[in-house]
C-alpha cells in the first residue's frame, strides 16, 4: 500500500526512440487526486508517454512509477490501477455494454458481482442504460467514447489516463465526460489527460505540464 | 500519367485506381522493412520454384500440342466447353466476392459517391477493376504455355487471351448480377453474408464437380465403366456437339476460328456495358444504402443477468459472442470444410475396407487441424481490442490460453460430427481418430499462439496470405498428424514416425514468450 502523499505518476529521465526520438528525457510528476493536463501540439510525444504509462508501448530509457510501483519491472501490478482510454475507443463492435463491462471487469478481476451493480450504475450516469441491449456497432461517436469510458471506470482505477477524451464530441457530450472527470476527481481518483488545445486544459485542468519535441519545457508547469 | 488525362472521365479514374492499388502493393510507408529472414528466403524459393514449375509446364504442353496438334471432335469440343465453363465458375467466386466488396468497403467510395462524378464513371471503373483481378491469375497460368506455342507455329491459341477476356467480362457482369439481385431480394444487411456464402459455394461446387469422376467410378471390385463416362460420351454424341452446333463455338475459337472469338469477345464487352449503363444508379443507391448495414443490430430484449466471472470465462464467453455475432466469417470458416467432403465420401463409400477407414480417419484429423487453426487464428491474432487486453493486468500467456480454449469449443464441435459418424463404422478407431484430433487441433493452436500477428477479422480470408510460411506450416504438421493416425488406426508402428515430425515441425515455431509479446505488441 502507497503512502498517502506519494505521486500518483513520477517519469524520470522518460525516453522512447523510435526512428527518432518521441519522448526524449522526460521528468513529470502528477500529484494523486489532481487533474492533470497534458498540453502540445500533434507530435508532441504526449500519446507516447501514457501509452508507456499504460504499459502499451516499452521505454528506451528511465523509469516510470505509478503510486510508488515500478510500471517498468512490475506492470502488472502498475496496471492493476490504471484505466488507459485511448482516442479511438477500444470497443468491440458486436458487444453490447453490458457484456463489453462484464469483459473488461474480467480483466481487471473485479467481483462480479459487484461489476455488476458498478456497470449499472456507470451506465445509468453516462445515459446509456436505455442501450444497454444494443450491439455498440451501431454506436455514435459519443455513445462509443462514454462506453469505453464506462470500461475504463469500472474497475475504480486509481490512475485514469485519457487521450484527447473530447476531439469529436459534440458540447453536450463533451460537458458530460468533462463533468464525469471532474467526479472522479472529487471522489479522489487522479486524472490525466492529453490535450492540444489550450482552452480544454485551462478549463479543466488543476495543473497543465506542456510538452513538446518529447520534452517538459522547464517551468511550463501552469499556474505557475 | 493521370495528369494527361481528362479529369472525370474513366481513364481518369482508372489511372487512379492503378496508382493506389501499385501503391498498396508496396506496403505502408514508413513500415519497418526487416532484412531477409529464412522464412521469406523459403518463401521466395518456393514462388521462384512454382514459377519454374509454370514456365516449364507451360513450354512442355506447348510441345505436347505442336506434337499432336488439337483436332476437332465431339469429345474435344465438349472438354474445351466443360473447362471454360468450370474457369468460368471459379472466376465468378472471385468476382461476387469483389462486387461485395465494391458495395461495401467505403474506402474512398464516399468521396468518390459525393462528387460530381457520374455514378456510370465509378461503376465502370470498379467492374473494370474486378474484372482485371479476376482474369489475372488465368493471364499468368496460360501465358508461358501460349507465348511458347505461338514460338512453335501454333499462334491460334493465342486465342486463349480473348477467351479469358470476354469470361472476365462476363463473369464479373453475372458477380454485379447476383450481388444487387440478392440487395433487392433481401437487403443490405443479409447481401454481404449471402453473397459471400454464394461465391463460397460456387467456388466449392467447381472443385466439388472435378470430383465428380471419383464419386462415380466403380469402386474396385466392381466392373464396368465410370457413370461419368457414359455420360459424356451421350452429351458428345448429342447435336450440340457435331459440326456447327452451339456446343463447337469454344473449341472453333481456340482453334482460331476469328467468328466464334469475335462473337465471344462482342457478348462480352455488350453484356458489359449494357450492365454498367443499366445498373448505375442503382449501384449508387445500393452503396449509398450499404452504409446503412453498419447501423447497428436492432435492440434486444435484454436479460439483467449476473456477470461471469474469471477471467477464462469472460475470455471464453467473449470470443464465442463474436463468432456468433459474425455469421459472415462463420461461413468463411466452414466453407473451407467444404472442400474435405469428397475424402468423407470415400471414406463412407469404402466404408467395408480397412484402406478407406485408414484415409477417413486422417480427413477428420485434418478437418479438425483446419478448423483449430481457423479459430484460433481468429480469437488470438483477429483480436479487435488488442490493446484493451495489453493495457489489462493479466499475463499474456494467460490471455492466449483463455483463447485457445475459446477457438477449441467450435472447433472440436464441429469434429465431434464426424468423429460420431466415424465411430458408427469403426468404433475402436474413432478413438484413436480422437486423439490424433486433438493432437492436431492442439499443434494448431500452439502455432497460431506462437506465430501471431495483429490482424482484422475481415482478412481472414487473406490471414494465409499475410503469413504464408505459418500457413504452410500449420497444414504439414495437420497432414503429419493425419497420416499418424491413419498409419495407427491400420495397425502401423511407422504412425510414431509422422507423429515424431508432427511434434518436431510444431516445436520448431516455438517462441519466447517476450518475442511473442514483440510480435503481438503494435508499436
Amino acid at each position: 500500500m502507497s503512502s498517502p502523499d506519494v505521486a500518483a505518476l513520477e517519469l524520470r529521465g522518460l525516453k522512447k526512440v523510435f526512428t527518432r526520438p518521441a519522448v526524449d528525457d522526460l521528468d513529470l510528476t502528477v500529484r494523486a487526486g489532481e487533474l492533470y493536463a497534458l498540453l502540445g501540439p500533434n507530435g508532441a510525444g504526449k500519446t507516447t508517454t501514457l501509452r508507456m504509462v499504460a504499459g502499451l508501448t516499452q521505454p528506451t530509457a528511465g523509469s516510470i512509477r505509478v503510486f510508488g510501483v515500478d510500471a517498468v519491472a512490475d506492470p502488472v501490478a502498475a496496471k492493476r490501477m490504471i484505466a488507459w482510454l485511448p482516442d479511438e475507443p477500444m470497443l468491440y463492435d458486436k458487444l453490447t455494454p453490458m457484456e463489453y463491462l462484464e469483459f473488461v471487469a474480467g480483466l481487471w478481476g473485479v467481483n462480479a458481482k459487484t461489476a455488476r451493480k458498478r456497470a449499472q450504475e456507470l451506465l445509468e450516469w453516462l445515459a446509456l442504460w436505455e442501450h444497454r441491449g444494443e450491439r455498440c456497432e451501431g454506436f455514435s461517436r459519443g455513445m462509443k467514447q462514454k462506453a469505453a469510458l464506462a470500461g475504463a471506470l469500472i474497475h475504480e482505477p486509481r490512475l485514469l489516463m485519457l487521450d484527447e477524451p473530447l476531439t469529436g464530441l459534440d458540447a453536450a457530450m463533451a460537458r458530460q465526460v468533462k463533468n464525469v472527470l471532474q467526479e472522479k476527481v472529487r471522489t479522489g481518483a487522479t486524472v490525466i489527460l492529453t490535450t492540444h488545445i489550450l482552452d480544454v486544459a485551462e478549463r479543466m485542468a488543476d495543473r497543465i505540464g506542456i510538452i513538446q519535441h518529447g520534452r517538459c519545457w522547464p517551468k511550463a508547469v501552469w499556474p505557475n | 500519367m493521370i495528369r494527361f488525362l481528362k479529369a472525370g472521365s474513366i481513364p481518369w479514374l482508372l489511372a487512379h485506381e492503378v496508382r493506389l492499388g501499385w501503391r498498396g502493393m508496396d506496403g505502408k510507408q514508413g513500415e519497418k522493412k526487416e532484412g531477409l529472414s529464412a522464412g521469406k528466403a523459403m518463401l521466395i524459393l518456393l514462388i521462384g520454384l512454382a514459377l519454374l514449375g509454370l514456365v516449364g509446364g507451360g513450354v512442355g504442353l506447348a510441345f505436347l500440342v505442336s506434337e499432336f496438334p488439337l483436332t476437332a471432335s465431339p469429345m474435344a469440343a465438349l472438354i474445351a466447353t466443360g473447362a471454360m465453363g468450370a474457369i468460368l465458375t471459379l472466376m465468378l467466386t472471385h468476382a461476387i466476392n469483389a462486387s461485395v466488396q465494391a458495395l461495401y468497403q467505403r474506402g474512398d467510395l464516399d468521396l468518390l459517391m459525393s462528387s460530381p462524378l457520374k455514378p456510370r464513371v465509378v461503376l465502370t471503373v470498379r467492374l473494370i477493376a474486378i474484372a482485371v483481378v479476376a482474369g489475372l491469375l488465368y493471364y499468368i497460368l496460360i501465358t508461358p504455355f501460349v507465348l511458347a506455342a505461338w514460338a512453335l507455329g501454333q499462334p491460334h491459341w493465342l486465342a486463349l487471351y480473348g477467351l479469358i477476356a470476354g469470361l472476365t467480362l462476363i463473369a464479373t457482369t453475372l458477380s454485379l448480377g447476383v450481388t444487387m439481385g440478392l440487395f433487392a431480394l433481401i437487403g443490405p444487411r443479409r447481401t454481404r453474408v449471402a453473397a459471400q456464402v454464394t461465391a463460397g459455394f460456387v467456388g466449392a461446387a467447381a472443385f466439388l464437380a472435378s470430383q465428380i469422376y471419383n464419386f462415380t467410378r466403380p469402386r474396385d471390385d466392381e466392373e464396368g465403366a465410370s457413370a461419368l463416362a457414359e455420360l459424356f460420351q451421350s452429351w458428345a454424341a448429342s447435336d450440340a456437339f457435331q459440326d456447327g452446333g452451339w456446343g463447337t463455338w469454344v473449341l472453333r475459337a481456340v482453334l482460331g476460328e476469328p467468328l466464334p472469338l469475335i462473337l465471344f469477345l462482342a457478348a462480352g464487352l455488350i453484356v458489359f456495358a449494357v450492365t454498367t449503363t443499366a445498373l448505375a444508379r442503382r449501384f449508387a443507391e445500393n452503396a449509398a444504402a450499404a452504409v446503412g448495414d453498419r447501423a447497428g443490430s436492432k435492440p434486444r430484449r435484454v436479460a439483467d443477468r449476473a456477470f461471469a466471472a474469471g477471467l477464462t470465462r469472460v475470455m471464453v464467453q467473449k470470443e464465442l459472442r463474436l463468432l456468433a455475432r459474425d455469421p459472415q466469417l462463420l461461413s468463411q470458416v466452414l466453407l473451407r470444410l467444404l472442400y474435405l467432403l469428397p475424402l468423407g465420401f470415400i471414406l463412407f463409400r469404402n466404408a467395408q475396407s480397412g484402406v478407406g477407414v485408414a484415409f477417413g480417419a486422417g480427413a477428420v484429423v485434418i478437418m479438425a487441424g483446419q478448423l483449430a487453426g481457423s479459430f484460433s487464428w481468429i480469437t488470438i491474432s483477429a483480436e479487435d481490442s488488442p490493446e484493451l487486453l495489453r493495457s489489462a493486468p493479466v499475463q499474456q500467456g494467460r490471455v492466449d490460453r483463455a483463447k485457445l480454449y475459446a477457438a477449441l469449443i467450435p472447433a472440436m464441435s464441429l469434429t465431434a460430427v464426424a468423429l460420431a459418424g466415424l465411430a458408427v463404422i469403426a468404433p475402436l478407431a474413432s478413438v484413436v481418430v480422437l486423439i490424433g484430433c486433438l493432437a492436431a487441433s492442439a499443434s494448431a493452436g500452439l502455432i497460431n499462439i506462437w506465430r501471431q500477428k495483429p490482424a482484422q477479422r475481415r482478412d481472414f480470408q487473406k490471414s494465409r496470405k499475410g503469413s504464408l510460411l505459418v500457413g504452410l506450416a500449420e497444414f504439414l504438421v495437420g497432414a503429419l498428424w493425419a497420416a499418424a493416425t491413419g498409419l495407427a488406426v491400420a495397425g502401423q508402428i511407422w504412425a510414431l514416425l509422422p507423429a515424431a515430425l508432427a511434434v518436431g515441425f510444431t516445436l520448431m515455431l516455438r517462441r519466447s514468450p517476450e518475442k511473442i509479446a514483440a510480435a503481438a505488441a503494435l508499436s
